[in-house]
């Protein structure tokens, strides 16, 4: 076989299966046509694709068991409880959220194993050394600073990322791939190319301080699987959300019959702000033990409590990385992206209202990028503590309500049935995060106006 | 198969109603999906019992958030992303754990799978019956076993294209509103499972070919 042959089999390979199917059409279809023709193996390959096809198709559907339908019916009507009336969240919230901005300053650390050893040695994480220290600046002035756009080309490779992550090329992808640790990452990366930080910031640095540095081993552990991170949280935790969250979170949050009258009927829809960031954080004082990083935000805020999405990437597998809320001390739930590995990292119930509460994250062996988005509810931006009791904490709402209200606007469900766990309806949209952005807007009747290459501003429609 | 949005506007007035509390509209909506959510989780988990579970807490999540549908997309779709969402969240928890007694057939190892004990206890009926004989049926059973054990090991994101796709006959749109994606993304990603599947599939060609 000829190299010009063996070159175009590797180029054309992707779309063999659409060709199998006879979806291709135009040109495409004519040049994978005329290779199949004179390729024997592509030929092959074509014939088997038909097979495996035809073959999935032929699977058809089952049969519903005769129970099912008229058990679902019963739970349906024992569980879902009937809707009274509207939310209540945003007419007696005190709170001007009409009009919020956000209020998010990132910070992102990372510390060498080396200087974790100094940490540890040390004491309190706030004394650690930060590397790439990224003071609070006004999000344009941040775009402004934007020095190229190296989300692009992660988006560019987060398809292939994901599916080397999660195994193409063979079963293992099954299984969630070991996590490195900072000290493996750094030590298998053999050089580091120091660059300029450019890093989330916003107006209030003292509200929220997002800190991210490289973190020891147990919390590693901790990452590692959901079972290990839940029974973390199954410990020692009186006043974690996981045991104050009823059974049906969702459907008693959502039915808003609680309380008085009056809910969005009639209220003033509130226009939601929201800022863009995104920065690299490739900074580090010891730059021969990291390897690059990129790190980008993306922060929604106004409906009961701010979305942060954050976009991990990397050229070689990416070590421990703690991201820590700051004075603030915020119940923050953690997503870890679409493609295998741990659902969800939650904040342990020790960080509730005492202290920084940290979140491990990081990415794992093959993968090139990871998403993560935090929420963190609307009492964390107020600067109040978290409340003991779960109704009549959250602007005289319970934490469900907040969760529920955020979720009308934002398009994003709640899900209080699994304690700790607050999750996008689909997919973190992929591709830049101004882009998944505008598309969580979009589908949230937002309209985005793109006021800086990252800075985007967010105006609710109704 | 498909959800079929057969009278968009019967669909859409009976999830007005349900969102208004008549429990009989639920119950409408309950029959017309039922068999859809349940093959669509079935498919993604690869056990009947978890996808049992899984189309009642679909359900249970959608109508628990219906207040905050806002008819933008297609209900069938909206009950789609969450039932994804359901059975993947079902199948990461089955990771790793043991089979369910009752999916063990009895935990006798040479037991029949599922699969072909269905097709043993309607043998004689279609030695009878269309004509395909009982050996015809255990290999056909055989394929659908092989092709749902390979759709079954594929990585999430891969599983819920093809499922979508081959098995729910979803169009690339409609995918892509269900996971959140592009269509170019959707297409791409199709190609790859594919590509992925028929990896799995390579020891089993020749049956599948018959």
């Amino acid at each position: 076989m000829s190299a010009d042959v063996t070159k175009e089999c590797e180029k054309l390979r992707e779309r063999l299966p659409e060709y199998a199917e006879g979806r291709l059409e135009g040109r495409l279809r004519s040049r994978v046509e005329k290779h199949v023709s004179a390729c024997p193996r592509c030929a092959a390959e074509v014939a088997d694709l038909r097979t495996v096809i035809a073959a999935v198709r032929a699977v058809g559907p089952e049969e519903t068991p005769e129970d099912l339908i008229p058990r679902v019916r019963r739970a349906v009507q024992e569980k879902v409880p009937a809707p009274a009336g509207a939310g209540l969240f945003w007419p007696r919230l005190a709170v001007p959220v009409a009009v919020l901005t956000v209020l998010v300053a990132a910070t992102f650390a990372l510390r060498t194993p080396r200087q974790q050893a100094f940490v540890s040695g040390g004491g309190a994480m706030e004394s650690a050394a930060r590397m790439p220290e990224v003071t609070a600046a006004k999000p344009k002035r941040l775009a402004d600073e934007m020095v190229g756009e190296p989300g692009l080309e992660i988006a560019q490779k987060m398809e292939a990322a994901e599916d080397r992550a999660s195994g193409v090329a063979g079963p293992m992808a099954e299984q969630p791939a070991p996590l490195i640790t900072g000290k493996d990452a750094a030590s298998s990366h053999p050089a580091y190319q120091a660059a300029p930080p450019v890093a989330a910031a916003s107006k209030a640095a003292d509200e929220l301080d997002t800190t991210a540095s490289v973190r020891d081993r147990e919390v590693a552990r901790s990452f590692d699987t959901d079972g290990t991170a839940a029974a973390r949280m199954g410990k020692g935790r009186p006043r974690a959300p996981a045991e104050r969250w009823p059974k049906e979170g969702v459907g008693r949050a959502g039915g808003g019959g609680r309380g008085g009258g009056g809910g969005m009927r009639g209220a003033r829809a509130p226009a939601v702000e929201a800022e863009m960031f995104a920065g690299a954080c490739e900074e580090s004082a010891k730059p021969a033990e990291v390897p690059p990083l990129s790190a980008r935000a993306a922060l929604v805020s106004g409906a009961g409590g701010k979305l942060i999405a954050l976009q991990l990437a990397a050229e070689q597998p990416l070590g421990e990385i703690t991201l820590t809320m700051g004075d603030a001390s915020p119940q923050v739930y953690a997503w870890h992206g679409p493609a295998g590995g741990p659902a969800w990292i939650p904040l342990t119930g020790d960080t509730i209202g005492a202290g920084p509460a940290a979140i491990p994250i990081g990415l794992r062996a093959g993968e090139e990028s990871r998403d993560y988005v935090l929420f963190v509810p609307m009492m964390a931006r107020l600067g109040e503590s978290a409340p003991a009791a779960p109704v009549g904490g959250y602007g005289g709402q319970s934490l469900e309500a907040v969760l529920a209200e955020f979720t009308a606007l934002t398009g994003l469900v709640v899900l209080a049935e699994q304690p700790l766990h607050v999750r996008m309806t689909g997919e973190i949209p992929r591709g830049k995060p101004g882009e998944a952005l505008e598309q969580v807007a979009a589908e949230a009747g937002f309209e985005a106006h793109r006021e800086g290459d990252l800075v985007y501003t967010l105006t609710h429609r109704r | 198969m498909h959800v079929r949005e057969a009278g968009s506007t019967e669909t859409r007035e009976l999830v007005a109603r349900a969102k208004q509390g008549d429990r009989e509209a639920f119950d409408v909506l309950v029959e017309r999906y039922t068999p859809q959510v349940y093959n669509l989780s079935l498919r993604i988990t690869g056990s009947r019992e978890e996808a049992e579970d899984c189309v009642q807490e679909a359900f249970l999540r959608a109508f628990g958030a219906l207040r905050r549908f806002r008819g933008e997309a297609a209900f069938s779709t909206w009950l789609y992303r969450v039932a994804v969402n359901v059975a993947n969240d079902a199948t990461r928890r089955l990771r790793g754990q043991p089979l369910r007694a009752s999916e063990l057939a009895g935990g006798d190892p040479d037991a029949p799978t599922p699969e072909l004990e269905r097709v043993l206890e309607g043998v004689g009926e279609s030695s009878g019956g269309k004509g395909g004989g009982p050996e015809e049926s255990l290999v056909e059973a055989e394929r659908r076993e092989v092709v749902i054990e390979a759709i079954r090991s594929l990585p999430e994101h891969h599983r819920a294209v093809i499922v979508l796709y081959d098995l729910q006959g979803l169009s690339y749109e409609e995918i892509g509103r269900v996971v959140g994606a592009r269509v170019g993304t959707v297409k791409s990603r199709l190609n790859r499972a594919r590509l992925a599947l028929k990896e799995r599939l390579e020891p089993h060609l020749e049956l599948l070919r018959g």
